[in-house]
């Protein structure tokens, strides 16, 4: 019993019980009953014993189970080893149920259930149930084996230096992806099932004694409080124990790659693993992980720096890009650098429409070409980017149905976009851009900055898990809690976790390392 | 009423303000026509009388005082999708600023706006007519969407025909204008005059430089200063007393000089001018105003196969004390004829007094103008030829 048994402690329904009876026959009608109608359930009932007179029978689903175990190591064990065994048959009589769960059965995780719902429950996952005749309980032993993917690189969250290892969509693979990265017994990884027909397994995975206790408990709590049939992806957790649901920013970050997992783990964050997705959930997030690639911390540190600064300004464009497009040409033309205000205007003659339903024109032409490129196979794909960027825009520009610079602000802004790692962080964005460009459509640069500000307090008003969204960047920030966030600090002095999730154990370094020593020449190498 | 309801009534309440707030001035940037270049000339009886019959029809009593006329780019010829006039110029004769824009609206398809508006010229017949020149520069400097940086130009021609003038690079006048007056190398002699600091220095010193511009041989020229004051023009400098005063005032660096030594012509540029005025009130009262100025020389033409002479060291004194000779006398000349013959304070010494000698100052503020003539000038020219160029 560990310190977590408690809080993980399944609600027991009570009235659902059904015994099992010490009637062969009777058990296996009542398992057929629930079962009706699955033609994939395989019944097979033999005897056991010199005599032939011990009746078993197993139950499994077809192609859940791994049919090798079963016959292998269960039917032939029990078949054939034990018949040229001569067991002296008093004693078989008493013992028979010890002999075979200790002597007989070679497989490592065997269970004993006397519930016919947990019997239930464990054919549809996998297992194998083996009821013995004049016994009232049965014995479930584990054969899980299907046709799994095999791991392969994340589509999602590439990098170019880095763990090619993704998540796939059996959890358990994905556990021991993550506990691979994490060799420590603190490791813990407590599972729940979700969904009243999906029975999804769903692991929590923290690291005690680092893990910010609050965030832990409010996790198992809301994800307690689910009740829905089904869990189809990670997703439908995300939304059903997010923060705020109206907001356009996730706030729990969802990634395919374990070593982010594991590095969030290692700052004291729980996750989330959810059986047949590849996404695993990371919470609390904050708006600046979001902005971070796993890469950042596998460069030198001038380079991830430079890096950071360059998604944040990205970010800037993407969504403040074709605003101040509309804005400037709209209404502040005197902002504009006298010669490109006199080239813009030039080029803008004859343009049908104005600067506003223009931009919106185009911008959304660019949503519809992502979203047909991205349904679309690969090679196809392709081919809608050509037509839609390369030709469709030339033709605009050409027949003056749009103006050049248009076109230039809308692919700046579309680069701008896919720069920010977070696929879903960056459809965010996308959203809030067309919410931009109609402010400033009508307010100009003033109806920019009150939506700029709409969407800072907001922003400064969500919280992921009880962790501010913004943090670190806090009213009473200091110096030291920027060392991850704008810029990456040199990994040798970013000793402390993240002070706003580790409560418990803050150190990440020892104080006393330091790489004074290669200074000194301490190493031997003059 | 529910909770509901009062976050709906308090989110119109909030919404109000906000939208009535905004700016609903929106002209699509191909809707508005850039003025560069204004300019206004002084309306004459005899000028235009059939364009003011035609006045006569619609105003009962129109009395014509201005010609405004301004130019606004060809864009489209910028952008490179027509070809055609590089700009646009409409004139029309008015009573007032505002009436003049209300005049060319009427006649012209697109929205004016003045955000790049980058000079403007007034001609010197109306500089010397103060109320007309001070209604106009009012409303210059009175409105908020003009750029301080503008420039400011005072010419003997017409400012209409410095505005129709054929640059002959296909561009507009204003922006030639910019771009000359903007250049890397600045023209040493022509005054720089903004129309910020042209405010500042008439009420500071109620006299400033304004540029001059003139119109010679169908080509613009920068030329000279026109001195202003009390809100007129009373004067005009030329090219090379301009060049002097700009020294005077501290805002030319490098200047060239030609010279000459033992018969000889050469030509010293020099770097690096350091200009520091003093004035101050002596025993008796009188006011003094010395300058002292810091120059370092570079030889950059002298006579072919003399190479000894360059690196003489006395020759070079030589050198040096003739410059500082001929060209503090030509600054103090300069500086009486200034205070003298206009009797203009462009140099700020009053304003110099009152900033380091505010007790002398009280003393003879109130009889400043009758003093200011008065004032005893020195030219301290320190000249120092550092470098002579490459020789064989």
């Amino acid at each position: 019993m560990g310190d977590y048994q408690k809080l993980f402690e399944p609600k027991k329904n009570k009235g659902n019980k059904i015994n099992i009876t010490k009637n062969l026959q009777e058990n296996l009608k009542k398992v057929k009953e629930i079962l009706s109608d699955c033609d994939d359930m395989v019944y097979r009932e033999f005897n056991v014993g010199v005599n032939q007179n011990l009746k078993f029978a197993t139950v499994y689903t077809e192609g859940l189970a791994d049919k090798i175990i079963v016959n292998e190591y269960v039917l032939k064990n029990l078949m054939m080893l034990s018949r040229m065994t001569e067991p002296e048959v008093r004693n078989v009589r008493e013992k028979v149920y010890d002999l075979i769960k200790d002597g007989v059965l070679s497989v490592t995780d065997l269970e004993e259930v006397d519930d016919l719902n947990k019997v239930v429950d464990s054919i549809l996952t996998g297992e194998t149930v083996l009821f013995i005749d004049k016994w009232d309980k049965a014995i479930i032993i584990a054969s899980k084996g299907w046709p799994m993917r095999g791991i392969s690189e994340p589509e999602s969250d590439v990098v170019i230096r880095g763990s090619r290892e993704g998540f796939t969509e059996t959890l358990r693979v994905s556990t021991v992806l993550i506990r691979r990265r994490i060799r420590d017994p603190k490791l813990k990884v407590k599972q729940m099932k979700i969904g009243k027909r999906s029975k999804t397994d769903i692991a929590v995975l923290f690291i005690d004694g680092l893990v910010n206790q609050d965030i832990l408990k409010t996790v198992v709590y809301r994800l307690r409080k689910i009740e829905i049939d089904g869990i189809m992806e990670s997703g439908y957790v995300e939304q059903l124990i997010e923060d705020n649901w109206r907001s356009p920013f996730p706030h729990i970050q969802s990634t395919e790659r374990p070593e982010k997992v594991a590095a969030g783990l290692y700052e004291g964050k729980v996750a989330i693993v959810i059986d047949n997705t590849p996404f695993v959930l990371i919470v609390p997030t904050t708006f600046n992980t979001l902005l971070q690639a796993s890469e950042d911390y596998n460069e030198r540190f001038i380079v991830a720096s430079a890096l950071r600064i360059l998604r944040y300004i990205a970010v800037m464009i993407s969504i403040l890009l074709p605003a101040l497009y509309i804005a400037m040409l709209s209404y502040h033309p005197g902002m504009i650098p006298t010669e490109l205000a006199l080239y813009i205007a030039g080029n803008r003659d004859g343009v049908p429409f104005p600067a506003a339903i223009e931009a919106f024109i185009m911008e959304g032409i660019l949503e519809l070409l992502r979203e047909a490129g991205i349904r679309l196979p690969g090679p196809i794909g392709s081919t809608i980017g050509i037509v839609g960027g390369l030709v469709l825009g030339q033709a605009a520009v050409e027949a003056g149905i749009v103006s050049s610079l248009m076109v230039i602000v809308v692919a700046i802004t579309a680069i701008a976009t896919y720069s920010i790692p977070d696929y879903s962080f960056g459809i965010s964005f996308r959203l809030l851009r067309f919410t931009f460009m109609a402010a400033a459509a009508f307010l100009g640069l003033y109806g920019v900055m009150i939506v700029f500000l709409i969407t800072l307090t907001h922003l400064s008003n969500l919280k992921s898990f009880g962790i501010p969204y913004l943090a670190p960047l806090n009213y009473n920030m200091s110096i030291k809690d920027l060392k991850d966030t704008f810029i990456r600090a040199p990994l040798h002095r970013m000793k402390r976790r993240p002070e706003f999730i580790a409560k418990n154990d803050k150190n990440r370094m020892a104080d006393s390392f330091s790489r004074d020593y290669l200074k000194k020449g301490e190493d031997n190498s003059g | 009423m529910d909770r509901k309801r009062i976050c709906i009534f308090i989110l119109i309440i909030a919404f109000i303000p906000l939208i009535s707030s905004g700016c609903w001035d929106k002209v699509e940037i191909d809707e508005r026509a850039f003025i560069t270049a204004i300019g206004y000339d002084k309306y004459e009886e005899d000028d235009r009388s059939n364009e003011e019959r035609l006045e006569k029809e619609t105003q009962e009593n129109p009395i014509n005082r201005y010609i405004r006329t301004a130019t606004y780019p060809n864009v489209a010829l910028i952008a490179g999708k027509q070809e055609g006039e590089p700009f646009f110029i409409y004139s029309t004769t008015s009573i007032s600023w505002a009436e003049g824009r209300r005049q060319v609206a009427l006649r012209d398809n697109k929205n004016y706006d003045t955000n790049h508006l980058k000079a403007m010229i007034f001609s010197e017949e109306l500089a010397k007519d103060e109320t007309l020149f001070r209604e106009i520069f009012d409303t210059f400097q009175r409105s908020a969407f003009l750029n301080r940086k503008l420039h400011f130009f005072v010419t003997p021609n017409k400012a209409q025909d410095i505005l129709m003038t054929d640059t002959g690079k296909n561009m507009d006048v204003g922006l030639y204008i910019e771009e000359l007056m903007e250049k890397e190398i600045r023209p040493t002699r022509a005054a720089r005059g903004d129309m910020g600091n042209i405010i500042i220095d008439l009420n500071e010193s109620n006299g400033a430089l304004a540029p001059r511009i003139v119109k010679s041989k169908d080509r613009l020229k920068i030329s000279g200063a026109g001195i202003l004051k009390d809100n007129t023009i009373v004067g005009v400098l030329g090219e090379l007393e301009t060049r002097n005063a700009l020294i005077l005032k501290g805002e030319n660096k490098v200047v060239d000089y030609t010279i000459k030594v033992d018969g000889k012509f050469l030509v010293v540029n020099q770097t690096d001018l350091q200009t520091e005025m003093k004035a101050y009130e002596d025993k008796e009262g009188k006011i003094h105003v010395n300058f002292t100025i810091n120059a370092e020389g570079d030889i950059i033409q002298h006579y072919f196969e003399t190479p000894e002479k360059a690196f003489d060291a006395k020759y070079i004194d030589r050198v040096n004390k003739k410059m500082n000779e001929v060209i503090s006398k030509e600054l103090e000349d300069l500086f009486e004829k200034i205070q003298k013959d206009f009797e203009v304070d462009i140099f700020k010494v009053g304003e110099h007094l009152r900033k380091f000698q505010p007790d002398t100052w009280e003393k003879i503020k109130e009889d400043w103008d009758e003093i200011y003539p008065k004032a005893k000038v020195k030219v301290d020219f320190q000249m120092n030829v550092r470098r002579v160029g490459i020789e064989r």
